[in-house]
């Protein structure tokens, strides 16, 4: 008997937990639908908005430039020796390697994952922080939709600073490639030139705006979400806990689309 | 006109709150003052009282200026105008949410518990309502314990609130 309802306390809080993530599921896509709606629109770009944007294209973005450098260019030295290893031992896997996994692998993760840990866990706090302050409710009282007014800038801010800082990495690992692997795999330019160009296809390039384009809506809107929906205390570690899971839901969704498409 | 509501029953009060939220949300002629209802942090007062006529009537940045420093001035308290609300005392700060309040120019505006935004003090609750425009209807409510507060305060009337509150909902037509 004690077993029989022991098996029915975990079916019941599974259950729980699943509709509970559904919900939150359903509520993001929401969130994600009504904020490119009012991307598309373009009818947030007045007034207040558009200070929110700036501000959060500034955070995001421009103070991040040297962290992206810097990284993108550790991350382009040990990518270089691996190229160059794999060029050795066969020219096509290289051109595998340049396409599937560091062009649509390691460069939008790796951003991925610094965006999640410096600007998702971030932006979950001061959601929360004015959720908890009752700031919401005085948009609602003045008839302001806070989708328009902080939702939809923040995510279009997000979006655009990983695609941008994306590009800004794929470009110096180009860059550092055409340097470092001629002289270590001991090829010629133009052959390196000739793999290189040969492994990205114009449809690649549209590829990896889309998973950029992805993960930069997911690192937003996963946090939004969580700290708008919730409304009692909370601790620092949970927006981390937050952030990361925006990154793996993310993973998800590109797998997803990837095997439809 | 000021008119005024005591109320003695806390429960009764967030239940009229929360009727005061859904009118307000439904109608642009009633404009809500609360302790539950900050300033935006992260905003400065300028861009925090002229924020719904920027929002929604898209009113030009030179114009919103300058209405904000004429109202500022009405108070004496244009020095608060690029600051942030985290930075105003209890006194500017409501100041600030009653012009938000004010700015779209609302048929009535409703003050809940002014006594508790001003942390209880009759001098800076006497200065407020000494400065207020009396062209606008202004309707406070107040907690019963707090009367004593209002003795210096010329308070056109003392409203029942709920019937008072339906003939509103008649005369703006919210079912």
């Amino acid at each position: 008997m004690k077993i029989r309802q022991h098996i029915h306390g975990i079916i019941y809080s599974t259950g729980q937990v699943a509709t509970q993530q559904y919900t939150y599921l359903a509520m993001c896509l929401y969130l994600a639908s009504l904020s490119t709606y009012h991307a598309l629109t373009l009818s947030f770009l007045r007034g207040h908005s558009l200070t929110v944007l700036r501000g959060a294209l500034y955070l995001y973005g421009a103070s991040a430039t040297m962290s992206t450098i810097i990284i993108g260019l550790i991350l382009s030295f040990s990518i270089s020796y691996l190229v160059a290893l794999t060029l050795n031992i066969e020219p096509n896997y290289a051109t595998i390697l340049i396409n599937d996994v560091i062009l649509m692998g390691i460069i939008p993760t790796g951003i991925s994952i610094l965006f999640a840990l410096k600007y998702s866990s971030r932006l979950y706090h001061s959601i929360r922080q004015m959720s908890s302050k009752g700031e919401f409710r005085t948009m609602l009282a003045l008839d302001i939709s806070p989708y328009r007014l902080i939702f939809a800038p923040q995510i279009l801010a997000g979006i655009l600073t990983v695609v941008a800082q994306s590009i800004t990495m794929a470009f110096i690992s180009v860059v550092v490639m055409n340097i470092m692997v001629p002289s270590i795999a001991g090829v010629t330019k133009e052959y390196f030139n000739f793999i290189l160009l040969s492994s990205i296809n114009p449809s690649d390039i549209v590829q990896f705006l889309a998973i950029c384009t992805t993960m930069g809506l997911a690192l937003t809107v996963f946090p939004i979400q969580a700290a708008y929906a919730v409304s009692d205390s909370f601790n620092r570690t949970e927006s981390f806990y937050i952030a990361m899971m925006s990154i793996f839901y993310s993973l998800i969704i590109i797998n997803v689309a990837g095997a439809i498409l | 006109m000021i008119y005024i509501h005591y109320f003695q029953d806390s429960e009764k009060c967030t239940s009229m709150q929360n009727v005061l939220f859904d009118l307000v949300k439904k109608s642009r002629d009633v404009s809500l003052v609360a302790p539950e209802c900050p300033l935006l942090s992260g905003v400065t007062v300028l861009n925090n009282i002229t924020l719904q006529a920027g929002y929604i009537y898209g009113s030009t940045p030179k114009r919103t200026k300058r209405d904000t420093i004429n109202l500022l001035n009405n108070f004496s308290m244009l020095y608060i105008i690029n600051k942030y609300p985290d930075t105003l005392n209890n006194y500017e700060q409501f100041v600030a949410s009653y012009l938000q309040a004010i700015y779209i120019h609302p048929n009535t505006t409703i003050i809940i518990k002014p006594a508790q935004m001003l942390n209880w003090q009759q001098q800076q609750l006497e200065k407020f309502f000494s400065h207020m425009p009396d062209l606008l209807n202004t309707v406070i409510i107040e907690d019963a314990a707090n009367k004593k507060l209002y003795d210096n305060i010329t308070i056109n009337k003392e409203v029942d609130f709920y019937p008072w509150l339906d003939s509103l909902k008649n005369l703006l037509s919210i079912a």
